[in-house]
């Protein structure tokens, strides 16, 4: 049996390593592995993966490659294990093989040994490619440590050896009991679908031991426990087999022998009544007699076009059943809604609160997971109907039907599109299921209608005709197969290669981005010309699939040829040449709109332009100018062409002590200049209006203390439609842009180029992320405007009819003329030189405090949180002017912009907030109420940022930032209790551990945090808390309302961090004073345990409970490189009972190292007990600081752990800039053309 | 309309050349195309079928010049591929329905029409609704020849069609075929040379890509006449018998082994003449051997003529032919090989020689023709159990007392014994043996002659028309058909004639007069069933039922030389 066994193990390794695909797979997973190593080795600017501080070949960066690899290598498991057992069904010869006297176990057996073990060739494409990739000279040296052969050893044990048992397994059981190959390819689908899922999951806060049992590729647990590993431990630690990523592998291979065993029991060495399946066949009928003569019908018979259109529908029609008749259209079809329902229930997620299933969200879902399904699914049915008439083998009959080639090749196209339409239809109804099992009714068929059948299915149909293409031309249904993935794989790849417009790569369309504000706005038009482009370039490829459809038995090189040339008849030459004469034509108009109306720049030219700027300007940094002490706006918006006018005067004022001879604006945005003139004689030396930098000598120059007038005139005239729609300044309802847009003074270095790589490729030095905290032209100047200090502004806005335009400051005077509306606002305290324009048709509801007006202006529909809003304000309000001082303003408004950015922005009292955070958020009684907090947030930003206003040096956002969260915490507190604020302090937990896992460059203390968000935001809100529990409130808010006393209002130079830090310090009591160090000026970490906890009843009511903890911290550098220190910390012990976010018992206790041991007496059930159970300092695991007590029922409250909440993948970024207060946001590349700060599809905007 | 193929040229990348400048014209008409497997009739029927692509040559149909213009061909084209699939969730309805569209029948109506015809007339409308994936080969097959028939095609291209069936669904098969070529000109390929006797007027032999014959079966077979001789060998001397003659068959029957030889004049006494067949024309061309005796000229045979003497000599559309064929056919030596079914008719009438009946002169239009033979679909009842009998009757006591080779091996030479006094008034009766044979494929479908066959072949005419080897094995087996309750148990599946004779027998009746004249054409099912009725009584006890079944199958299984075995088998592999 054994040797039996073997020796099919071995026949079938001899015929595997025979075949030529098994090698092409080896070659293709050795470039993957290789590439992915080289580029997170650094090899290539343009592409990276790995970060300079990071090893690229450590057992970390090794384990993950080869994981997420072996996932990638599913499908050779299923060409190789699913052909091995479905070989014989396919060739027939199993009946040869079933009356061998082999056992069905060694038959099995053998082949699914056999298979593995090519498979396992195969993958030692992975260690090797990666190994070879260290050693080549193209590498950065640095980037290359020296690990030994284990780092590939152990993760190849570990995740290549058993991904390839558990899918061969799978495939191999799939195909031998179904003797199907669609089983094979249903099966990988649900394999990535639990994938997909146990990543999902994997993503979320709490982690629990099912959802790290769930992947099967293991690739979550490894993550989870890698997640918070600092760079220097992933630079020196071998690969962590924690008991949560052993459990998994040794759960998965006992599934997959279980599976396997199962297989081979279910498995018969027989026949099947009937292959086909279904029904038994029905008698045969016998021929008529002889005697019946043949009455051979003569029908009549057309061959016009309205016939061949009576063809196409009808083979359209039939193809469409026969794949809807299909049992495995439906298995893909269910996987993927089933996928979608899982996705769902994260939708929009933020703090683990959820947004309300707006249809706009539902679809986005369907845009993203959705759409990988369906190319698959694309790709697969468009090589099956292709090939349906060879593999059922009419093709000899069909072939010789009366019908032009086109007929069944439009049939087919259309029966694809028909199906995906249907796909598309289940999706919809799927999505409306969603919304309602979610309790929201405001469907909106029209969208899903235009979304999913309008936008959606014109580009699958653009695939769909690609895929048939490429599959006719290959004629070789594999390599089909393999052409289309490619070309999936490998667009977005083009884009960086720098072929950027859209017109460069097949189906590429200029984004279509809705917004319930704006609706799909101007990006329509523009998307429809494109996809004219391309509807035409895809009759010109349906044409060509005419040309080679394959048609009888010449499947030659040379046949093909000569058959095309043959069948490229004069209608079809006509034909073709008149598509590509439309085709010019279109092309034509849309690089007239895009490239001669509009800018269009290649990256790299983006790039280029904006090295030479720093290369040509930056020398004038140092340059004495004057400063802006008043702005005038008048700005002019025509919200339906998407255009605007600024005129604007600045007073400038000479306060450097010295003469000033030049003065120099920059432009940062692409505005056009169309007057720009200083109110003293001179002459403009540098005009450069492709890096938007003026210049002007002065007759004479300025004094000291002397001011002088800019006069400028600047416009922004849409003009066509651009390759990518910008979104910025204006569109048609929702318009929000800052002074970014408008003239500076003096060179900015904002507008420098940014990219690391991109520096070094242009030869520029390496840019300090921000000035040393003590540098004195830091110093001299706010973080929030390098050109002015504090302002008088005005500004008068005039917009169209129906919408409200909104500034900073008091509106003074509303008018109606000609049609459009006029808003004058002035501002009635001097500001920060940091404003926002805005205007869209508003509903606004307002409230007072006090006699503060407060104002929330919002798309009509959007009314679902807006009393949170207010309330947060009024909330805010109180508390801020109770704590910290007065509010400055006599108005505070919340202003909803389109989701073309993702943010919450605070200006002068007035604060532009996203639609997309908030507005649509769906807050449960028990959840975090986050459009609360962001409001709160951005109340305090009034204080923090725009009343002490920090240096532009290392620590600024420490001031502003921090304080604001810290603000909000506050008020949060008040509002919702501590309960919820320690919920909270979880997702800032986690997000910093992740953030400085991610580091690219160093980690650094809170009080130099160089616009690091996950220092700023995360660590200073759990920092500021944790102060703020150990030294009370009111010391805390002492000390921070001391800072501002000295520091409002303050001009140059301007405050640090440092003066924070010393107030803090001040109210601490000495005994405490490690605390402060530890939070804000070292980057320390505690680790802290409960060893051991029961409780035991005690006679006449109340539990003792038995305690032992540890606790211990180590203090880090700038990449994690950890030292322990000693500890003499003051830590909370605490019971719970019943209620798992308050506990019934709650001290704290000073620890000095050595394991401490407690005995409390509580008087009600206790559940838990632990050091730290508040989560108050920071520890990288801090499951651990708390036990079940033994001896007692297990918690009941412990649900919300279990579920999965998101504060990893895309929210943390999200909610990071959604609180950039006053920091000026990641300056957009410059002249990023069309510079504004864009927000492409894919980068910053979509959540 | 008539096919032309002319100097017709296929080399495959391999270097296999699969057609050498083949030149066929082919007349409406039932035209067989034999030969071995990798001779090139697939190829051939693909590139007329507009499939694959000709190095060289040129084909027409009528005016369309096939090579180029496969949009017209196609039009007018019915084809049955060799080996075909079918959707497997689709229904017969659905489907036929299906490829009636594309063939251009746009309406509707018409197209159910159609549909419920063809599927009517292929016996498969009470499985329309059925799914394909459930459909026997034979149903398959049927579906198929619906699906070719669809729009009146001109050119049906029917390659390989009985391959894979079970003996029983050939038949039925062949029968629904034999129907076809009324005005169309049908292109049958086959490797089974009963398909072609059974039912070709015309046929070329294909082999290597060369065409080695092309002729009317029975003219083939005349030419062979009195030259095929046969002789039992020990299969130790085989190898030398095979250096000292010119063997063109070597059967194995009842375990001893048969050689039949071509010679003009008997290589000595051991020798017994036998009646030739196709099949021995088939083999004598397949072993390289001439048709015709060295001395005589081959007027009868045209070997891969050349294809200008074939335009010269054009033969007739069915419209306009009947009064050239007449004018030239005592002239024109070819005139024999293209002699239209409805030529038969008159000539079988007389009962006389096709060479002296002239067959143009008597010859009626062929449309006159078509007609009577519709109407005459009833009386064939009444003749059908009539014919049977009296040929079968007649030869019967001469056959009788001879044991069945199985029953008493020893008696072998009694067998042959009775071959010898079969064949005598066989062999001078040689040229008018064939005619009768032809006559009865159609005896259906012509009543008249039918009822004149019934004498004059009761003499000579049964045994040319049964196999060979098989008649040489089961010679009593035909004359037990009578005995046989009716005509019934030749009609049944040989397993269920055995098993169950009394329910075949009830089975059948309904069917039986339509079937009969099939019994005499398809020898085959004459043979097994009789036998297995007839067996017993002679050397067996009447007992066991099961036991004279055995015999046939144990032979079907001994004969590894007849190419037409696998096929009889119903053995799918056969190609």
């Amino acid at each position: 049996m054994m040797s039996v066994l073997l020796r099919l193990a071995a026949f079938e390794l001899r015929h595997q390593g025979r075949r030529i695909s098994t090698w092409v797979y080896f070659a293709v997973f050795f470039a993957l592995a290789f590439v992915m190593m080289a580029a997170t080795a650094g090899a290539w600017d343009s592409f990276e993966l790995g970060a300079a501080v990071v090893k690229a070949n450590s057992p970390a960066s090794i384990a993950g490659i080869m994981a997420v690899l072996a996932i990638v290598g599913v499908p050779v498991a299923a060409g190789l294990a699913g052909r091995a057992a479905f070989r014989d069904f396919e060739t027939g010869i199993h009946p040869l093989f079933f009356t061998t006297p082999t056992s069905k176990g060694a038959y099995l057996g053998g082949r699914y040994l056999g298979s593995v073990a090519a498979n396992l060739l195969v993958m030692l494409s992975l260690p090797l490619g990666m190994a070879t990739a260290t050693v080549m000279p193209f590498v950065e040296a640095g980037r290359i440590g020296s690990y030994g052969p284990m780092a590939y050893v152990i993760p190849f044990v570990l995740f290549v050896i058993p991904d390839v048992l558990l899918a061969s397994a799978l495939f191999l059981g799939l195909a031998a009991l179904t003797r199907r190959f669609a089983a094979v390819q249903a099966g990988g689908l649900a394999l990535l679908v639990a994938w997909s899922v146990a990543a999902v999951f994997a993503a979320a806060l709490d982690f629990s031991w099912w959802t790290q049992l769930m992947d099967p590729f293991g690739w979550a647990p490894l993550r989870w426990s890698l997640r918070y590993w600092s760079v220097d431990e992933r630079n020196t630690l071998a690969l962590p087999l924690t008991a949560s990523l052993l459990r998994n592998r040794a759960l998965w291979l006992a599934l997959t022998g279980a599976g396997l065993a199962w297989a081979v029991h279910r498995f018969r060495f027989a026949q099947f009544v009937r292959e086909e399946g279904g029904a038994p066949p029905p008698p045969p009928t016998e021929a008529p007699s002889l005697s019946a003569v043949l009455r051979i019908p003569r029908p009549v018979r057309s061959f016009s076009p309205g016939a061949r259109a009576r063809q196409v529908a009808a083979a359209a029609h039939a193809g469409f059943l026969r794949i809807v008749r299909g049992p495995w259209f439906w298995i893909l079809a269910s996987l993927c809604i089933l996928f979608m329902l899982l996705m769902s229930t994260e939708l929009g997620s933020l703090y683990g609160t959820q947004t309300f299933p707006v249809t706009y969200q539902v679809v986005d879902l369907l845009g993203t997971s959705f759409a990988l399904f369906l190319v698959i699914i694309v790709a697969v049915y468009a090589g099956e109907l292709v090939w349906e008439e060879r593999e059922v083998r009419v093709a000899g009959i069909y072939d010789s039907m009366p019908i032009p080639n086109w007929v069944p090749l439009a049939g087919k196209a259309i029966a694809l599109t028909g199906m995906i339409a249907v796909l598309m239809t289940a999706a919809m109804v799927c999505g409306m299921l969603i919304q309602t099992v979610q309790g929201y009714f405001r469907y909106e068929p029209g969208l899903y209608l235009k979304e999913l059948f309008g936008l959606g299915l014109s580009g699958y149909v653009l695939l769909i005709v690609l895929a048939m293409t490429i599959h006719t031309l290959a004629n070789h249904k594999y390599v089909g197969h393999l052409a289309v993935i490619l070309f999936f794989v490998l667009a977005p790849f083009a884009v960086t290669a720098g072929l950027s417009h859209n017109l460069f790569i097949y189906g590429g369309t200029p984004t279509t981005f809705y917004s319930d504000m704006n609706g799909y706005g101007h990006t329509v038009r523009a998307w429809a010309w494109y996809m004219a482009f391309w509807a035409l370039a895809a009759a010109l490829l349906l044409l060509m699939a005419h040309l080679f459809w394959v048609r009888g038995q010449e499947t030659s090189r040379d046949w093909r040829m000569r058959l095309a040339r043959g069948r490229a008849t004069r209608p079809v030459l006509a034909t073709a040449l008149a598509v590509l004469a439309l085709m010019t034509a279109t092309g034509g108009w849309i690089v007239h709109n895009t490239v001669t109306l509009n800018e269009w720049t290649p990256e790299e030219d983006a790039a280029r332009i904006q090295a030479q700027y720093e290369k040509d300007y930056r020398k004038y940094l140092s340059l004495p100018q004057p400063r802006i002490t008043d702005v005038k706006l008048n700005v002019d918006l025509y919200p339906e062409r998407r255009s605007m006018r600024i005129r604007g005067v600045y007073r400038l004022v000479n306060r450097s002590g010295r003469p000033v001879d030049q003065i120099h604006v920059d432009l940062t945005s692409s505005l056009r200049v169309e007057r720009m003139q200083l109110g003293v004689p001179a002459r403009q030396f540098i005009d450069d209006d492709e890096k938007g930098y003026h210049a002007f000598r002065l007759a004479r120059p300025l004094a000291p203390g002397d001011s002088t007038e800019l006069r400028f005139q600047v416009s922004y005239l849409a003009r066509g439609f651009e390759d990518e729609p910008s979104f910025f300044p204006v569109v048609e309802n929702g318009t929000f842009f800052s002074n970014e847009w408008v003239p500076g003074i003096g060179y900015n270095e904002q507008g420098e180029l940014a990219d690391e790589q991109a520096r070094d490729r242009y030869g520029l030095p390496e840019r300090p992320r921000a000035r040393p905290i003590n540098d004195a032209a830091g110093v001299a100047r706010n973080a929030i405007s390098r050109d002015a200090d504090w302002i008088n502004f005005a500004a008068t806005l005039s917009t169209s009819g129906d919408q409200t335009a909104i500034a900073p400051g008091r509106l003074v005077r509303e008018w109606r003329k000609g049609g459009r509306r006029f808003f004058e606002y002035r501002m009635d305290v001097p500001m920060l030189s940091f404003y926002s324009i805005q205007s869209a048709r508003y509903a606004v509801q307002r409230d007072r405090w006090r006699d503060v007006q407060i104002e929330v202006f919002h798309h009509p529909g959007h009314e679902y949180n807006v009393a949170r809003m207010i309330r947060a304000i009024q909330k805010s309000l109180d508390y801020y002017t109770a704590q910290f001082g007065p509010y400055q303003h006599k108005q505070i408004r919340i202003v909803e912009f389109p989701r073309y950015a993702d943010f919450a922005q605070s200006f002068a009292g007035t604060v532009p907030y996203s639609e997309g955070i908030g507005f649509i958020a769906d807050v449960g009684d028990d959840d975090i109420d986050y459009p609360f907090f962001v409001t709160a947030h951005e109340v305090g930003h009034q204080w923090w940022g725009h009343q002490a206003v920090p240096a532009d040096v290392q620590g600024a956002a420490m001031l502003s930032e921090t304080l604001a969260e810290y603000s909000a915490l506050m008020v949060m507190e008040k509002e919702f209790g501590r309960e919820k604020i320690g919920r909270f302090l979880r997702f800032e937990l986690d997000g910093y551990l992740k953030g400085r896992s991610e580091e690219r460059r160093a980690e650094m203390p809170l009080a130099l945090v160089e616009n690091q968000q996950y220092i700023h935001y995360n660590k200073g809100a759990l920092a500021m808390y944790a102060l703020r529990d150990y030294l009370g409130e009111q010391r805390v808010n002492g000390a921070v309302r001391a800072y501002l006393e000295e520091t409002r209002g303050k001009a140059a130079p301007y405050p640090t961090s440092a003066a924070l830090v010393r107030q803090l310090r001040a109210a601490t009591p000495d005994s405490l004073a490690y605390l402060v160090d530890d939070l804000f000026s070292t980057i320390t970490l505690w680790d802290l345990q409960a060893v051991s906890a029961r409780s035991t009843a005690v006679r006449g009511g109340g539990f003792d409970v038995d305690l032992v903890v540890t606790a211990a911290k180590v203090r880090a550098d700038g990449l994690g490189r950890s030292q322990p220190v000693q500890i003499g910390d003051w830590i909370d012990v605490g019971v719970f009972g019943a209620n798992e976010d308050t506990p019934i018992y709650l001290r704290k206790f000073r620890f000095d190292g050595q394991p401490r041991r407690f005995r409390i007496r509580v008087n009600e059930r206790p559940t838990r007990a632990g050091i730290d159970p508040l989560h108050k300092l920071i520890d990288r695991d801090v499951a651990d600081n708390v036990k079940e007590l033994a001896g007692s029922r297990p918690a009941v409250g412990t649900m919300y752990r279990a579920r999965p909440a998101d504060t990893a993948g895309a929210a943390p970024p999200r909610v990071d800039s959604a609180r950039s207060g006053t920091v000026r946001r990641a300056p957009a590349a410059r002249r990023d053309t069309v510079a504004r700060p864009a927000a492409r599809r894919d980068s910053a905007a979509r959540p | 309309m008539e096919l032309k193929i002319d100097r017709l040229r296929k080399t495959y990348p391999n270097g296999v050349h699969a057609l050498r400048d083949v030149s066929l014209t082919i007349v409406p008409g039932m035209f067989g195309l034999l030969g071995p497997n990798g001779a090139g009739k697939s190829t051939l029927m693909r590139i007329l079928a507009t499939l694959q692509e000709a190095d060289g040559g040129a084909v027409t149909l009528g005016d369309i010049d096939v090579l180029r213009d496969k949009e017209s061909v196609r039009r007018t084209l019915g084809y049955l591929p060799q080996e075909f699939g079918l959707y497997p969730k689709s229904t017969a309805a659905e489907l036929l329905d299906h490829f009636a569209l594309l063939k251009g029948v746009v309406s509707a109506r018409e197209r159910r029409e159609t549909v419920r015809s063809l599927l009517e007339q292929t016996n498969l409308w009470d499985a329309r609704d059925q799914r394909l994936g459930g459909f026997s080969g034979g149903m398959r097959q049927r579906f198929g020849i619906a699906v070719a028939l669809i729009g009146n095609p001109r050119l049906i291209i029917v390659d390989e069609p009985t391959a894979g069936l079970d003996p029983a669904e050939r038949v039925r098969f062949l029968n629904l075929l034999s129907a076809l070529g009324e005005n169309a000109v049908v292109l049958l390929s086959t490797h089974i040379v009963e398909d072609v006797s059974d039912l070709c007027q015309r046929m070329a032999v294909i082999q290597g890509g060369r065409i080695l014959l092309e002729a009317v079966p029975a003219e083939a077979v005349r030419a062979l006449h009195g030259r095929v001789w046969r002789r039992e060998v020990p299969r130790d001397e085989l190898a030398a018998f095979e250096q000292a003659h010119q063997v063109i068959s070597t059967t194995l029957l009842g375990g001893e082994t048969v050689v039949h030889v071509v010679a003009d004049a008997a290589p000595d006494g051991t020798f017994q003449r036998v009646q030739p067949d196709l099949k021995d024309v088939y083999f004598t061309l397949m072993r390289g051997l001439s048709l015709h005796r060295e001395q005589s000229a081959p007027v009868e045979l045209h070997v891969a003529p050349p294809s200008a003497e074939f335009e010269r000599i054009a033969p007739h559309t069915p419209a306009a032919a009947p009064a050239p064929l007449a004018a030239d056919a005592a002239a024109d030596p070819w005139a024999a090989f293209r002699r239209r079914p409805e030529d038969d008719a008159p000539r079988m009438a007389d009962s006389a020689p096709i060479v002296d009946a002239a067959p143009p002169v008597a010859s009626p239009a062929p449309h006159a023709d078509a007609a009577p033979q519709r109407d005459d679909a009833a009386p064939v009842i009444d003749p059908a159990p009539v014919i049977d009998p009296a040929p079968v009757i007649d030869s019967a006591p001469q056959i009788d007392p001879a044991p069945t080779r199985e029953s008493a091996p020893q008696a072998q030479p009694g067998a042959a014994d009775v071959r010898a006094s079969i064949h005598p008034p066989a062999t001078g009766n040689s040229p008018s043996t064939i005619p009768p044979r032809m006559d009865e494929d159609r005896a259906a479908v012509h009543p008249p002659r039918v009822a004149d066959d019934q004498n004059p072949p009761a003499s000579g005419m049964v045994p040319p028309m049964i196999d060979e080897d098989r008649a040489a094995v089961h010679p009593p087996r035909d004359d037990q058909d009578p005995p046989a309750p009716g005509m019934a148990a030749p009609r049944m599946d040989e397993d269920r004639a055995a098993v169950h004779p009394p329910r075949v027998a009830d089975d059948q009746n309904p069917l039986a007069p339509g079937m009969v004249p099939l019994m005499i054409d398809e020898d085959r099912a004459a043979v097994h069933p009789p036998r297995d009725d007839q067996n017993p009584p002679a050397p067996r006890t009447e007992s066991a039922p099961e036991l004279p079944f055995f015999p046939p199958v144990d032979r079907s299984v001994i004969h590894p030389h007849s190419p037409d075995n696998p096929a009889r088998r119903g053995d799918e592999g056969a190609e």
